[in-house]
């Protein structure tokens, strides 16, 4: 077994222990599963994402793609995934990443000045507020080129604001504060989040296939298990198909971004991942009916979360939108391109020193 | 069935194989109509078959000296490049599919050296004989019956929906060799090698919506194969028709069909486009590519891909048909070319969620795979 499945199999075991509903709604209502988080770090989930030369442990978005599943499969309560791509992405900017819970905003463009090394402005739909202690994000340079910030949340007057995943979230205002700033490339914290959060839908899916699965071999109605129903069944192969386009996509662009190739890939992830998202939900819904809407039925903590990430870091109109672009930028004929591209293919046009 | 969908290594020659064949392609292009490139693995053209086998491009999977020795993933590309192109790769398309790893898996040597070469060749033209006028998706329920008689079997009864059996030199067909009823509804099913010049066979010709002749009724009436034309073994017709509908079901043509409308459809979005549209189906045709071409490199590695392949299928038979939507949104005033493209694709795109196995069966197949018991 390599060592990527390793720590998904800990990480989820781990998860699953502290994962009862009862334990995520208390989570929801405001409690910080500190035992929870301290574990988390103990597996080296902290370092897992940063350069070996940094002191990481230099693991890739594919090593740890069934991590990130695992973080999606079991709803964890506290952003172990926004802080692992937190610090990578700080310290391969060339800054020290601080001590403590770095956490992003889910919003792609922030709305914010920078002027020297002060920031102004709003970090909307920051994750975990409370109980972080930094924020990181993407913002442009005076010359367009992509920086990293670093700002510290208690520099800031915080906002809490409801989210339909009910997890703490908090939108963030700065007058003037110090950040920390590093060139780094252009939307890199979009791009991380949205590949994040594509993994974890496709966690989420899982676990609610699973669950429906189960759910329609032991409910019975008219004298037999309601999967016996077809009508019930092209519901399941339905979210079956939702579930294979989410994981096909979410693992294609782990490896797009391993090796740098990742806005494509990365779009299609999160267009693909969030359409199946909604339309899962509904699928899990319409067949546990009734007592799948129940506060006291585990449903509910999967479905809205998977409502929650299709929105985070674009949705899929933002990305479908961008691929749109992309495909019209230049010309009209490189359609067939970009989509081989997009799907970690080789055109035909690609440097010949490639096929040696 | 396991939901993850690994994507092979890619191959080192990967840009240099495209080159190749879109080269090749770019020879044979400018004779293409917009109707013909519309029609992509429907389209039948004898000559191009035999150009394409020429250069090694038939045939790619079988182990040598049948075929070329090479993996499902270069095959995938060199396929997937054509219908892309819309190439009319129908004279080939079948037994290069299905056929021949088919035969080279069951046949016997002498079934092997007999037909491969020339199917590899591109000249040797296959169809597939299962559908029955009262046997669609329950397809152990055919009636057509192989009674044994001196040298070998005797064929009565009647396939009906057969692809291009006009054109075929020879038909893989599925018989009942046993007594019928429940006991062995499935045991009792046996694969015939059938030429089609044989005494006694009868071919009719049906027309389809688009006005062509793409399908046909075939007659048998007392056809005699002899008994070294049986393909596999008598009696394990049913095993052998699921490996091959596994291999008709889970080719990049399964998602690529309109593929060629698509393409040209973006040539001729106006200034505003819709853009939600379009970056929908894009997303959507590289998450099926993502699938497909895992289902090929499965192949590779042996695996079973029967439940992949059912729904890949029906993933891809989803996106086609929307296709033609997807492309009277995005150009709301086509010229001519395109909207003959768009009139045929819209009259095939019913068929693509019933040929190869309906979508309700699709369905089902995934959602016993998916654990519903
Ligand atoms: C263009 C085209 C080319 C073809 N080429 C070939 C060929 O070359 N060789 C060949 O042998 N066949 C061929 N076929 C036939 C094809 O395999 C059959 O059409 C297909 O298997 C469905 O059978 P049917 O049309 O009799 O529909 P039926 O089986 O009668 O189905 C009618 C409807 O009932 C539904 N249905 C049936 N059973 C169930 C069930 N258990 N649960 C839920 N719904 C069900 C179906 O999904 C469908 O909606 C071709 C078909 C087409 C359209």
């Amino acid at each position: 077994m390599n060592i990527g499945q390793q720590v998904a199999d800990a990480t989820d075991r781990l998860l699953a222990a502290h994962g009862s509903p009862d334990a995520l709604t208390r989570a929801e209502e405001g409690l910080w599963p500190a035992a929870l988080w301290n574990q988390l770090l103990g597996l080296g989930l902290g370092e897992a994402m940063v350069d070996e030369e940094r002191g990481g442990h230099g693991f890739g978005w594919s090593d740890l793609a069934g991590t990130f599943i695992a973080i999606g499969r079991r709803a964890c309560p506290v952003p172990i995934g926004e802080h692992m791509v937190a610090r990578a992405l700080v310290e391969r900017s060339g800054l020290k990443a601080p001590d403590g819970i770095l956490t992003l905003s889910t919003r792609i463009e922030p709305r914010i000045q920078i002027d020297a090394n002060r920031v102004s402005g709003e970090l909307p739909a920051v994750v975990w507020g409370g109980e972080s202690r930094h924020i990181v994000f993407s913002c442009d340079s005076e010359s367009g080129g992509g920086r990293l910030g670093v700002v510290e949340l208690s520099a800031g007057t915080t906002m809490p604001r409801p989210s339909i995943s009910r997890t703490p979230h908090a939108d963030l205002t700065y007058r003037s504060a110090e950040v920390r700033l590093a060139p780094a490339e252009r939307g890199a914290v979009t791009l991380a989040g949205a590949l994040l959060r594509s993994l974890q839908i496709t966690g989420a899916i899982e676990r609610v296939l699973a669950d429906t699965v189960t759910y329609a071999n032991t409910r019975v109605q008219f004298g037999r298990p309601i999967g016996r129903f077809q009508a019930i069944q092209q519901l399941v192969a339905e979210l079956g198909n939702e579930a294979a386009a989410s994981t096909a996509t979410a693992m294609g662009a782990a490896r797009a971004l391993d090796r740098n190739e990742g806005h494509l890939a990365v779009a299609v992830a999160k267009a693909r991942s969030s359409a199946a998202a909604g339309r899962v939900a509904a699928i899990a819904h319409e067949v546990h009916a009734a007592i799948g809407v129940t506060l006291d039925f585990n449903l509910h903590h999967m479905t809205r979360r998977l409502w929650q990430w299709r929105n985070d870091f674009g949705d899929e109109f933002y990305w479908r939108a961008e691929l749109a672009r992309a495909a019209t930028a230049e010309g009209r004929d490189g359609l067939w391109s970009l989509i081989i591209a997009a799907s970690g293919g080789v055109d035909a046009n690609a440097p010949a020193s490639e096929t040696t | 069935m396991t939901l993850s969908f690994p994507q092979p290594s890619s191959i080192p020659s990967e840009a240099a194989l495209r080159r190749e064949v879109r080269a090749f392609l770019a020879d044979h292009a400018a004779a293409w109509s917009s109707r013909d490139r519309a029609r992509s693995w429907i389209g039948f053209d004898r000559d191009f078959s035999r150009a394409v086998g020429a250069r090694g491009w038939i045939g790619m999977t079988l182990p040598r000296p049948y075929g070329h020795g090479r993996s499902h993933v270069e095959r995938y590309i060199v396929v997937e490049e054509m219908l892309a192109a819309g190439a009319p790769v129908g004279a080939h398309w079948i037994a290069d599919r299905q056929s021949a790893p088919l035969i080279v898996k069951r046949g016997t040597e002498r079934q092997k050296q007999l037909l491969v070469p020339g199917i590899v060749r591109g000249e040797t033209c296959f169809c597939i004989g299962m559908s029955e006028p009262a046997s669609g998706s329950d397809l152990a329920s055919i009636t057509s019956r192989a009674t044994r008689v001196d040298g070998g079997w005797r064929l009565d009864g009647r396939k009906v929906w057969t692809t291009g059996a006009h054109h075929a030199d020879f038909m893989i067909a599925l018989f009942r060799t046993g007594q019928g009823g429940s006991a062995d509804r499935q045991e009792g099913l046996t694969q015939f090698l059938v030429d089609m010049r044989s005494s006694g066979l009868e071919i009719r010709g049906i027309r389809d919506l688009t006005g062509e002749r793409h399908f046909n009724e075939v007659l048998f009436d007392g056809v005699f194969v002899p008994e070294d034309m049986v393909l596999g073994e008598p009696g394990n017709g049913w095993t052998q028709v699921i490996a091959e509908l596994a291999h008709e079901r889970s080719g990049p043509e399964r998602y690529m069909s309109a593929f060629p409308l698509f393409l040209a459809a973006l040539r001729q979005t106006g200034e505003t486009i819709d853009a939600n549209c379009l970056g929908e189906a894009i997303a959507d045709y590289v998450t099926l590519r993502l699938v497909s071409l895992s289902v090929a490199g499965q192949m590779d590695e042996g695996k079973d891909i029967a439940q992949a392949a059912a729904l890949a299928k029906e993933l891809g038979a989803d996106l086609e048909q929307r296709t033609p939507d997807v492309v009277r949104r995005l150009v709301p005033d086509p010229d001519e070319a395109l909207s003959e493209m768009i009139d045929y694709v819209t009259c095939v795109a019913p068929t693509f969620s019933i040929r190869g196995g309906t979508r309700e069966i699709m369905r089902g197949l995934s959602a016993r795979g998916l654990g519903l018991r």
